[in-house]
C-alpha cells in the first residue's frame, strides 16, 4: 500500500513530461496487483488514453464491478482490496477506451486460472499457498488413465468416460471406485490425475479406481434429470464392474461433482438411495425458495424443485457426505443451508468453506481434504 | 541376541556400513513384505550391499495362501474382521478419553494430579483391554486352524526357513507395518527372530517391541488419535519407536507427548530418523538422529 501512496505523491509532485518516465519505472519488473498482508491493490496502465477501468470479479459480497480510481492527470487507475485470509480473487478487467468498454485480463499479471468459458487473471491473498500436492511429484508413480466407451440405455447412445487405474494394481485386487461428473473439466482445469497420483502415492488416499464421465449437453443432463441418474447407475457402474474388479458395497462407491455436478450426485444419491456410499459435492448449485418463485431461469426449475423436496422430507441417506463452497459464491448462502440437513440424515457429513469462488482451483484445492475423508489411505499404517 | 536398530533407511541408509562394522560377510535375509507388492522391487539395497541379499518374499508367498488355501483364509479373515470390530470398540472408548486427558494434563501440568492420573489409566486400562482381546483373537484363531500345521503353509514355512538357515543375519525393511506384523507372525516368524544377528529399521523396528503404536498428526484433518495396532513381537519391552518423529508429530505440542509418554510408560518413547542406531542397550548412529521424549512431553536428542 504505502508504494502504491508514494507514487501518488511522486505524480503529484512531477511535472507532467516527467510522470510516464515515473509509472514506467513504477511498473517495471512488478506483478499486479501488489500484495501485502493480504491487502491487495489492483492497478492499471497501459500508456494509452483510457475513460475509466472497472474490476470484474466473482466475489459474492462485493459489488459486481468496482471502478479504480484514477490518478489524476493520468491514464493510471488503482483500487485497493482487503483481503481474507488464504482468500484467491479471479477477475478481468472492463476497460472502457473512447466510450467503449472491453473485458480483458490484467496486462501486469501472469498468473491466470482456466475454465472450460477461457481464463481469468487470479489474485491470491499472501497468505493462500498452492498446495504442493496438485503439482507433479517426480516420486509419485503414475496410474493409467484410458478412454471407454459404452452404448448407454439410459441415452441411447454412445457415451465415452475415461477410466483412471492407480498405479500397481494387480489383477483380481478389488477397489473402490469414484465416478466424476465434469471428468474432463476436472482432469483438465482440475488437474485430478497428478494429485491422485500424488495422494495414493503418499498413503493419504486409497488405491481407487476413478470414472471421469462427462456430459452431451451437460446443464440439462445434470440438472437432477432422471435420465443421468439412471445412466450412472444402470449404465455406466454395471459396466466398469463387468470389466473392472470393484469392490462390492455403497462404502467404497463415490459419486462427485462441482456446481450442477453437484446437484446430479445428490439427486442420483436420492432417485437410487443406498447405492453410492460416499458423496462429494462441490458448490453445490441447491437452489431453493422459501416463498415465491426462483428467478434463475427454467434450467434450475428441476434443480429448485429437487432441493425444495429435498429440505421439505429430507430421506435418511446412507452416505458419508463432503461437501464444500467458497464464501465468495452466491450458492455459499444454500450451501449453508443444506448443511445441517445432511447432519441429520447422512451417515456422517462434513462442510468445509474456503475464501475463494465458483472455479476450478477452488474445487481442485478441497479435494485433498475430502478424498482423504471419504476414502482414507493407509497413511497410518506406513513407516518407511 | 544380537538386535541392532537403524533409523529410516531411505533414501541414505546405514545398514551397509553396519554390517560391515558387525563383520557380517555371509548371506543376509531379508523381509520385505511391509512394501506389499513393491516387496521384490528391492534392487537398490542389493546395490547398497556387498553381501548376498535372501529376499524371503512373505507377501508373494502369503499370496499364494490367500489363492490355494481359500478355507484357511476365510477363517483367518473372519478373524481380522473380528478385530476391526474390537478397535472400532477400542477406538470408542479411546478417543474422547484421550482428549480429556490431554485438557486435565493441560490445566496443570502435573501427572501426580488425581484426576490426570486416573485419565492416564483409563487410557492404559483401554490399551490393555484391546492388547487382550487382540490376544484372544489370534489364539482362538491359531487353536481352532492350527495355521502353520496346514500342508500348504508348512510347506512354504519350510522354505522360508531354508532360505533363512542359509543367511548369516536377517534384516526388516519398514513399510506397510499391519502388512508386515501379520505376515511374519502368519508364518511363525517370532521364534526365528533370536536366532541370527537382527536388523531393522522403520515398521522393522516397530514390530519388534512388544506394542505396536501408530500416530500422525500432520493428515489433512489434523493430528489423529495414536492408537495401538497390536503386539509387536516383543524383542524389545522397554522402548516404543517412532520412526520419522520430527515429520510425523507434532514434537512442539508437549501436553500431547507427555500424555503419550504416561500411556506408554514404563517404555520410553524414541523418535529414529535417518543415521540412527540403538545397539546392546545404547545408540551409537547420527548424532541427533534417535529422540527421546521427556515425561514433561519435551524432545530431546540422545547422542552417542
Amino acid at each position: 500500500m504505502q508504494r502504491i501512496l508514494d507514487l501518488l505523491a511522486e505524480l503529484e509532485r512531477a511535472r507532467a513530461p516527467d510522470r510516464r518516465a515515473k509509472l514506467e519505472s513504477f511498473t517495471r519488473d512488478v506483478v499486479f496487483p501488489l500484495v501485502e498482508n493480504d491487502h491487495a491493490v489492483f492497478f492499471y496502465w497501459e500508456n494509452e488514453p483510457t475513460d475509466a477501468v472497472f474490476l470484474q470479479h466473482w466475489v459474492f459480497g462485493l459489488p459486481s464491478r468496482i471502478e479504480l480510481r484514477r490518478i489524476p492527470n493520468t491514464d493510471a487507475f488503482w483500487l485497493p482490496l482487503d483481503l481474507p485470509k488464504r482468500a484467491r480473487v479471479e477477475y478481468k478487467f472492463e476497460v472502457v477506451k473512447e466510450g467503449r468498454g472491453r473485458w480483458a485480463h490484467d496486462p501486469r499479471n501472469p498468473r491466470r486460472a482456466f475454465d472450460p468459458f477461457g481464463s481469468n487473471s487470479v489474485c491470491p491473498a499472501s497468505s493462500y499457498q498452492e498446495p504442493e500436492w496438485v503439482k507433479v511429484d517426480p516420486l509419485s508413480r503414475q496410474g493409467l488413465l484410458v478412454e471407454h466407451s459404452l452404448v448407454s440405455r439410459h441415452w441411447g447412445e454412445l457415451r465415452k468416460y475415461k477410466l483412471y487405474t492407480p498405479y500397481g494394481a494387480r489383477p483380481g485386487k478389488k477397489y473402490p471406485l469414484l465416478v466424476v461428473h465434469d471428468g474432463e473439466d476436472f482432469l483438465h482445469f482440475g488437474g485430478m490425475r497428478v494429485l491422485l497420483d500424488n495422494l495414493i502415492h503418499r498413503h493419504e488416499v486409497a488405491p481407487l479406481m476413478v470414472a471421469f464421465t462427462s456430459g452431451v449437453q451437460r446443464n440439462w443432463e445434470y440438472a437432477a434429470n432422471p435420465q443421468q441418474a439412471d445412466f450412472l447407475v444402470h449404465d455406466l457402474v454395471p459396466e466398469i464392474r463387468s470389466r473392472h474388479p470393484i469392490l462390492a458395497g455403497p462404502e467404497f462407491l463415490g459419486l462427485m461433482g462441482a456446481s450442477f455436478g453437484g446437484v446430479s450426485s445428490l439427486y442420483t444419491a436420492l432417485r437410487h438411495p443406498g447405492t453410492f456410499g460416499r458423496l462429494l459435492l462441490q458448490s453445490g448449485s441447491f437452489a431453493f425458495t422459501d416463498i415465491g418463485e426462483h428467478e434463475r431461469g427454467p434450467m434450475w426449475d428441476p434443480i429448485v424443485t429437487m432441493v425444495n423436496d429435498f429440505r421439505a422430507a429430507p430421506p435418511k441417506i446412507d452416505a458419508h457426505v463432503y461437501q464444500s463452497c467458497g464464501t465468495f459464491e452466491s450458492l455459499i448462502y444454500y450451501n449453508r443451508s443444506l448443511f445441517p440437513v445432511f447432519q441429520s440424515v447422512a451417515t456422517r457429513a462434513r462442510f468445509t468453506e474456503a475464501p475463494d469462488g465458483h472455479n476450478w482451483i477452488n474445487w481442485r484445492d478441497r479435494l485433498r481434504e475430502a478424498l482423504t475423508w471419504l476414502f482414507p489411505g493407509p497413511l497410518w499404517m506406513y513407516y518407511e | 541376541m544380537s538386535l541392532t536398530i537403524l533409523g529410516p533407511e531411505r533414501p541414505d541408509g546405514v545398514l551397509p556400513a553396519v554390517l560391515a562394522r558387525k563383520g557380517i560377510t555371509g548371506p543376509v535375509a531379508l523381509v520385505t513384505a511391509g512394501w506389499r507388492y513393491d516387496e521384490e522391487r528391492d534392487e537398490p539395497l542389493r546395490d547398497a550391499l556387498t553381501n548376498e541379499v535372501v529376499n524371503l518374499r512373505l507377501y508373494r508367498r502369503f499370496r499364494r495362501v490367500e489363492q490355494e488355501a481359500t478355507d484357511l483364509v476365510a477363517a483367518y479373515t473372519a478373524k481380522q474382521e473380528r478385530l476391526r470390530q474390537v478397535k472400532e470398540r477400542y477406538r470408542l472408548r479411546f478417543h474422547d478419553a484421550l482428549s480429556a486427558c490431554v485438557k486435565l494434563y493441560a490445566e496443570s501440568r502435573d501427572l501426580a494430579c488425581p484426576w490426570t492420573a486416573q485419565a492416564v489409566r483409563h487410557l492404559q486400562e483401554a490399551d490393555e483391554l484391546f492388547l487382550t482381546e487382540a490376544k484372544r483373537l489370534h489364539d482362538e484363531f491359531a487353536a481352532a486352524h492350527r495355521p502353520l500345521d496346514h500342508a500348504l503353509v508348512k510347506s512354504i514355512r519350510d522354505d522360508i526357513l531354508a532360505d533363512l538357515g542359509r543367511c548369516a543375519a536377517l534384516c526388516i525393511a519398514g513399510g506397510h507395518v499391519a502388512v508386515l506384523r501379520n505376515r511374519m507372525s502368519f508364518f511363525g516368524l517370532g521364534p526365528e527372530l533370536i536366532k541370527r544377528p537382527l536388523f531393522a529399521w522403520s515398521a522393522g523396528a516397530m514390530v519388534l517391541t512388544d506394542r505396536v503404536l501408530l500416530y500422525h498428526d500432520h493428515t489433512a484433518h489434523g493430528p489423529g488419535t495414536s492408537e495401538l495396532l497390536d503386539h509387536g513381537f516383543g524383542l524389545l519391552r522397554q522402548v516404543v519407536f517412532l520412526p520419522h518423529a520430527r515429520e510425523r508429530l507434532d514434537l512442539s505440542d508437549h501436553d500431547h507427548l507427555a500424555v503419550l509418554a504416561a500411556r506408554v510408560a514404563p517404555r520410553k518413547l524414541v523418535g529414529l530418523h535417518n543415521g540412527a542406531v540403538y545397539e546392546d542397550g545404547r545408540y551409537t548412529g547420527v548424532p541427533g538422529a534417535a529422540l527421546i521424549v521427556s515425561g514433561d512431553g519435551s524432545c530431546h536428542a540422545e547422542n552417542p
